[in-house]
């Protein structure tokens, strides 16, 4: 018997704890860091070296590259990201070895169309940058699954 | 004199509370009586086997956070898990500790969510409110450390995608003894109660036969007083360096299945307390090939999930993706025994069978 009376004894004990929620639009998260968000892009630092596009997991990443004739390095034409199937994993971030594409900290990523889903790299620039370095040329166009075709398939075993 | 009544059929789901995510089942009722249940899933299939076909080794870890997505840190483990034991790689102590520390982590989160909605669906609005409040708070440390809230992917084939802090070690071990003094309260809340209690007492009654026969694991095969734990049974990880115990009950009706899954709870903590103690210095990433390409071959790799035996399959045809990709999801193989529990029990305890077998359809349909 009574032991309904703890149980309002627990609720009651909890009524007036601090709360873990937060007053959404009114207050913000605090971001940790090395969280996931919408990536920045710093088109100074690319190599275009395709390493981000091709480990993407959604391939959603597209270089655009061309090869200068003189000194045989590749420069950067364009850099695309096709947000809507972006599923955040960072992979490109940890492929980037001139940490040219980080992933932000911003986390309201609803639009009203999807055509404003679609990344380019105006929309990428990281807070304080002009868009003066944003490159746009015409080049050759590299994806993730471009490179990978699957064998044919045979039973072995 | 019998009173004559006729047979409804009609469907539970794919939009119902209870049902816990978009699942249907058709019950077919005789008055409060159920006959017969018939499950209807895969509204929730993407194909992820076969996606992982086309996929390379690394690429198919954020897959896996998207099947059983309460608990993706184990998802994450069993694949890559699979495929070092493929390789033959050998993984810093560092990282294996920190490993065990998100997966405990991980379980005591899912778990939390499986009390507050099984008690939802018995009625009970307030536990599910308490339990969502101390998951957030793992959340939070999970957030923190893999950089996302749901799809953590932070296992990587050879390590960790980084490393602990001490300050979040020391967050985790407060927190740990927090959740104890929780779990107390939570069972004068609830555990105690006589009309809970009335509630799940003598009811889904099934013996160990009958579990072993639809290959029932975790929770709902523990209640029959078998104590198969991958982490014992068939020792993965650094597990067997750890002191916890199997929590086993013999009644095998839905009330054994909730207090074998509370004291999971506090054996997570335990281990989780026992690991941030033990935890060795060194890398967390250990010395992984940059392509990843195992040898011709296949593999399979199981651990325990906090629904039960989660086994991973790998076929390799030598290049950098598998040739086969197969997943065994347990709360599948416990979920296709619902019929055969729920046979001729009133439709109430239906709700309750249901809620203790913790399914989850990310999971179930893949």
């Amino acid at each position: 018997m009574f032991r309904w009376a703890k149980g309002y004894a627990y609720t009651g004990k909890r009524l007036f704890e601090k709360t873990v929620t937060i007053q959404y639009p009114q207050q913000k998260p605090k971001i940790p860091e090395g969280w996931r968000g919408r990536h920045y892009f710093y088109p100074d630092r690319c190599t275009a070296c395709d390493a981000c596009a091709r480990v993407c997991p959604t391939e959603v990443i597209t270089v655009v590259s061309h090869r200068d004739p003189e000194t045989k390095k590749k420069i950067l034409d364009d850099y695309t990201i096709e947000f809507e199937r972006c599923i955040l994993c960072g992979y490109c971030e940890e492929a980037c070895p001139v940490d040219a594409i980080k992933m932000g900290d911003v986390y309201e990523l609803a639009s009203y169309a999807r055509e404003q889903e679609f990344m380019t790299q105006e929309k990428m620039l990281p807070p304080g940058y002009s868009t003066d370095v944003v490159v746009h040329g015409q080049g050759e166009a590299y994806r993730g699954g471009d490179y990978r075709t699957k064998p044919e398939k045979k039973v072995n075993h | 004199m019998a009173l004559r009544t006729e047979e409804l059929t009609f469907s539970l789901g794919p939009q119902h509370p209870s049902t816990h995510g978009v699942f249907r089942a058709m019950v077919t009722i005789d008055g409060e009586r159920v006959v017969h249940v018939d499950p209807v899933i895969g509204y929730l299939h993407r194909g992820t086997e076969k996606i992982a076909e086309w996929k390379t080794y690394p690429q198919i870890i954020p897959y896996t956070d998207r099947m059983d997505y309460l608990s993706a840190m184990l998802n994450n483990y069993c694949h890559v898990g699979a495929v070092e034991k493929l390789l033959g790689l050998e993984i810093p102590e560092h990282a294996e500790y920190i490993r065990i520390i998100v997966m405990e982590l991980n379980r005591i989160a899912s778990h939390l969510v499986w009390w507050g909605t099984f008690l939802l669906d018995l009625g009970a609005m307030s536990p599910f409110l308490y339990a969502f409040k101390d998951r957030q708070v793992i959340l939070d440390l999970l957030e923190e450390i893999s950089g996302a809230r749901l799809t953590y992917s932070y296992m990587r084939i050879g390590g960790v995608k980084r490393d602990a802090t001490q300050e979040w070690l020391r967050r985790v071990d407060d927190f740990m003894d927090e959740m104890v003094k929780n779990i107390q309260g939570y069972n004068n809340l609830v555990t105690g109660n006589e009309i809970f209690q009335s509630r799940v007492k003598n009811v889904g009654v099934y013996d160990e036969a009958f579990a072993k026969r639809w290959g029932l694991s975790g929770a709902c095969l523990r209640c029959t007083g078998n104590s198969y734990d991958v982490r014992k049974s068939d020792p993965y990880s650094l597990y067997p360096k750890f002191d916890f115990e199997i929590p086993t009950r013999t009644s095998g009706d839905v009330w054994a299945r909730y207090i074998i899954r509370i004291e999971e709870m506090l054996q997570s903590i335990r281990i989780v307390k026992q690991a941030i103690r033990n935890l060795p210095d060194g890398p967390f990433m250990g010395k992984a090939p940059r392509n990843i390409r195992p040898p011709k071959g296949e593999v399979y790799f199981h651990i325990e999930s906090p629904r039960g035996d989660m086994g991973c399959y790998i076929v390799s045809d030598g290049s950098d993706h598998p040739y086969r990709w197969h997943w065994r999801a347990p709360e599948f193989a416990n979920l296709a025994a619902f019929p055969a529990i729920t046979e001729g029990v009133n439709i109430a305890d239906m709700i309750a069978i249901l809620g203790a077998i913790d399914i989850v359809l990310g999971g179930v349909d893949r």
